[in-house]
C-alpha cells in the first residue's frame, strides 16, 4: 500500500511542480509529452528503486516474518517454484503501479489542461511506462538476494537507499551508462544521455542483464540449499 | 457361504494386521551437525502405521531438528530417511503430499481470517472439495472463530488452526512438533482429545514431539526418547509398563535405623532411599505388611505405605541420567 501511494506521489508532485512553473511564467505551455517524460524519469532515476525494492523485499520477507515459509515448503511448494511465483507477483505489481501512475498522470494532466494530447502520445507513453516498469523489475533480484540472506527488511531497505544515493552521484559521470540503477533510465528514455567512447548502449544492456541473472542465480542456489530453521 | 464370509473376515483382519505392521517412517543413522555440535546424532527411527509415536526429549534434545529433517526443511549431514517405503530425497514431492504437519507455533497471514488462511492452503495443496475446510474447522472446533483475523486468535486457537490446516488433505501421516506448547491446561486437554480422535477416527499415523512426559504417556502408543541428539530408546507403552518395576513405597521417621532393619532382619538389599525419608523396596513385595510391622515394633514411625510402580517420568529420568 505504501509503495502504491509512492507511485501516485510522483505524478502529483510533478503536476504541482509544472503548474507552479506555469503560474510564474504563464507563456510556458505544459505538454503531455513533457509531463509524462518528467514523471517517468523521476520514477526511473529516483523513487522507483526505493519503491520497487520495498515491494520485492516485502513479498519475499513476509514468509519469514509471519513464519509461513515452513508451511509452504511442506505442502509441498518447490523452492524454485516459490521464487518464480513471487517474482511474477513482483512483476505484476510493478506493472500495475506503473499503469496507475500513467492513468493518474493522464487524469491530472486533463484537470490541469495540459496541451498536445493525442492517441499517439498516449500509446507511446503507455508503452514506455510499462517498459520502464519491466526494466526496473530486472533490478529486483539484488534486493531479493539481500532479503534471502538477511531475512529482514532493514538490510534490504538500507541497500536500496544506498544504491539510490549512488545513482545521484553516478548520474553526473560517464558510469551512468553502466551503473545498474541508472541504466533503466537510459534505456527507456535514450535521448536523455549521450553514449561515450568508453561505454555504449550495449554495455548498458549487459550491465542490466548481469544485474538480473547473477543475483537471481545466487539467490535461487542459496535458497535451495539453505536450512529453514 | 459361512466359510466364504469367514475367509473374508480373516483376510481383512490379516490385512489390517499387515497394515498395522507397515513402517511409515524409517531413518538410518540420521545426523545433523552444526560446526562440531551434533544436534541430531545417528537417530534411527521406526514408526509403524497407526501408531501415535511420542518423540520425547528435553528442550534442546534434537526433536525439532529431527522433524525438520523429516519434512525436508533441513538437510541431514548424514543418514537416510524413508517415508511410506520411499527414499525421501528422491520422492519428496509425492511423500509430502501425504503428510500434514505443524512445526512449533504455526505461522499464518496475520491480516487474513482463519478460513482465508485455510483457503490459501487448500488451493496450494490442490484440495477443492467444498466441505474440506468446513470438516477441518469442525474437527478442531473453530467453526465459530473462522471469520476472525489471525491477529485476534489466542495461541490455543492458532495451534488448533494449525492442526486444521494439516488435515485439510486427509493425510496418512501427521507430524506434530510440540502441539501443546504454550497451551493452558484446558487447551492441553482439548489438544489431547483432538489428537486421539484423529488417530482413532481418521486412522492417521501420528508422530508427535513433546518435552511433557505426562502428555506422551497419555497419548502415545510408542515412545522414543531422545537426549542430546541421540535416540536412547524406543519402546511401546505396553512393554514399558511390563518392564517398569513395582515397589513398596514407605516413608519412615528414621531411615538409618530402617535400613539396618531391612538388611539385617529381612535380608533385603534391593532398595533405594530418597531425600524425604522414603524407601523404595523392589523385592519381597508380598511382605509389605511384615516390613511395616518390623518398623513399628522397633520404634520407627511409618507415615506412608503403598505399592507403586515406576512411571514414564522415572524411566525417562533414569535413562537420561538425570536421576
Amino acid at each position: 500500500m505504501v509503495s502504491l501511494l509512492g507511485a501516485m506521489v510522483v505524478p502529483i508532485m510533478m503536476f504541482f511542480m509544472l503548474t507552479g512553473m506555469r503560474a510564474r511564467n504563464p507563456e510556458n505551455i505544459i505538454t503531455f509529452e513533457n509531463y509524462f517524460k518528467q514523471t517517468d524519469i523521476f520514477i526511473l532515476l529516483m523513487i522507483g528503486t526505493l519503491l520497487f525494492g520495498l515491494l520485492a523485499t516485502y513479498v519475499f520477507n513476509r514468509e519469514y516474518q509471519e513464519e509461513t515459509l515452513k508451511n509452504l515448503l511442506t505442502i509441498p511448494v518447490g523452492r524454485k517454484s516459490l521464487i518464480i511465483s513471487k517474482l511474477l507477483v513482483v512483476l505484476i505489481v510493478i506493472l500495475t503501479w506503473m499503469l496507475v501512475s500513467f492513468l493518474l498522470t493522464l487524469i491530472l494532466g486533463l484537470l490541469g489542461r495540459f496541451e498536445q494530447l493525442s492517441v499517439e502520445i498516449l500509446g507511446k507513453w503507455l508503452q514506455l511506462y510499462l517498459y520502464s516498469g519491466l526494466l526496473m523489475f530486472l533490478l529486483t533480484p539484488s534486493v531479493i538476494l539481500i532479503t534471502l540472506l538477511f531475512k529482514n527488511y532493514i538490510a534490504a531497505i538500507g541497500f536500496t537507499i544506498a544504491v539510490s544515493v549512488v545513482s545521484i552521484i553516478v548520474a553526473q559521470s560517464e558510469y551512468v551508462l553502466i551503473y545498474p540503477w541508472t541504466v533503466p533510465g537510459i534505456i527507456a528514455i535514450p535521448d536523455l544521455f549521450v553514449e561515450t567512447e568508453k561505454f555504449t548502449m550495449i554495455h548498458s544492456w549487459i550491465s542490466l542483464g548481469l544485474s538480473f541473472i547473477l543475483p537471481l542465480t545466487a539467490g535461487t542456489i542459496y535458497f535451495e540449499k539453505t536450512d529453514i530453521n | 457361504m459361512v466359510n466364504l464370509n469367514l475367509k473374508n473376515v480373516l483376510y481383512h483382519e490379516f490385512m489390517k494386521g499387515e497394515q498395522k505392521m507397515e513402517t511409515i517412517i524409517k531413518t538410518y543413522g540420521l545426523t545433523k551437525t552444526y560446526g562440531k555440535q551434533h544436534a541430531v546424532d545417528q537417530v534411527s527411527l521406526n514408526v509403524k502405521r497407526g501408531e501415535i509415536y511420542g518423540f520425547l526429549g528435553r528442550n534442546g534434545a534434537g526433536k525439532t531438528t529431527t522433524i525438520r529433517m523429516l519434512l525436508g526443511l533441513v538437510k541431514p549431514t548424514r543418514g537416510r530417511i524413508e517415508i511410506f517405503g520411499k527414499e525421501f530425497s528422491q520422492n519428496r514431492h509425492s511423500i509430502l503430499k501425504k503428510i500434514g504437519s505443524t512445526i512449533e507455533t504455526p505461522g499464518f497471514y496475520q491480516e487474513l481470517t482463519g478460513v482465508e488462511n485455510l483457503k490459501i492452503n487448500a488451493r496450494l495443496i490442490g484440495v477443492y472439495e467444498t466441505n474440506a475446510i468446513k470438516d477441518a474447522l469442525e474437527t478442531v472446533g473453530l467453526m465459530n472463530e473462522k471469520n476472525k483475523i489471525i491477529k485476534n486468535y489466542s495461541l490455543g486457537m492458532k495451534q488448533r488452526l494449525g492442526i486444521a490446516r494439516s488435515i485439510l488433505h486427509s493425510p496418512e501421516l501427521l507430524i506434530l512438533d510440540e502441539p501443546t506448547n504454550g497451551l493452558d491446561p484446558a487447551g492441553i486437554k482439548e489438544m489431547r482429545r483432538l489428537i486421539k480422535a484423529l488417530s482413532e477416527k481418521r486412522h492417521i499415523t501420528i508422530f508427535m514431539s513433546s518435552h511433557i512426559l505426562s502428555e506422551v504417556q497419555q497419548l502415545a502408543t510408542t515412545v522414543g526418547i531422545i537426549h542430546k541428539g541421540r535416540l536412547l530408546e524406543a519402546i511401546s507403552l505396553e512393554n514399558l509398563r511390563m518392564r517398569n518395576r513395582k515397589y513398596i513405597e514407605i516413608q519412615v521417621s528414621d531411615d538409618g535405623k530402617a535400613a539396618i532393619l531391612l538388611e539385617k532382619k529381612m535380608h533385603l538389599n534391593d532398595y533405594e532411599v530418597h531425600e524425604d525419608h522414603t524407601f523404595r523396596i523392589y523385592s519381597h513385595l508380598e511382605k509389605i505388611g511384615e516390613i511395616n510391622r518390623l518398623f513399628i515394633e522397633n520404634g520407627i514411625n511409618v507415615t506412608k505405605l503403598a505399592l507403586s510402580e515406576d512411571n514414564l517420568e522415572d524411566y525417562f529420568l533414569n535413562l537420561t541420567g538425570v536421576k
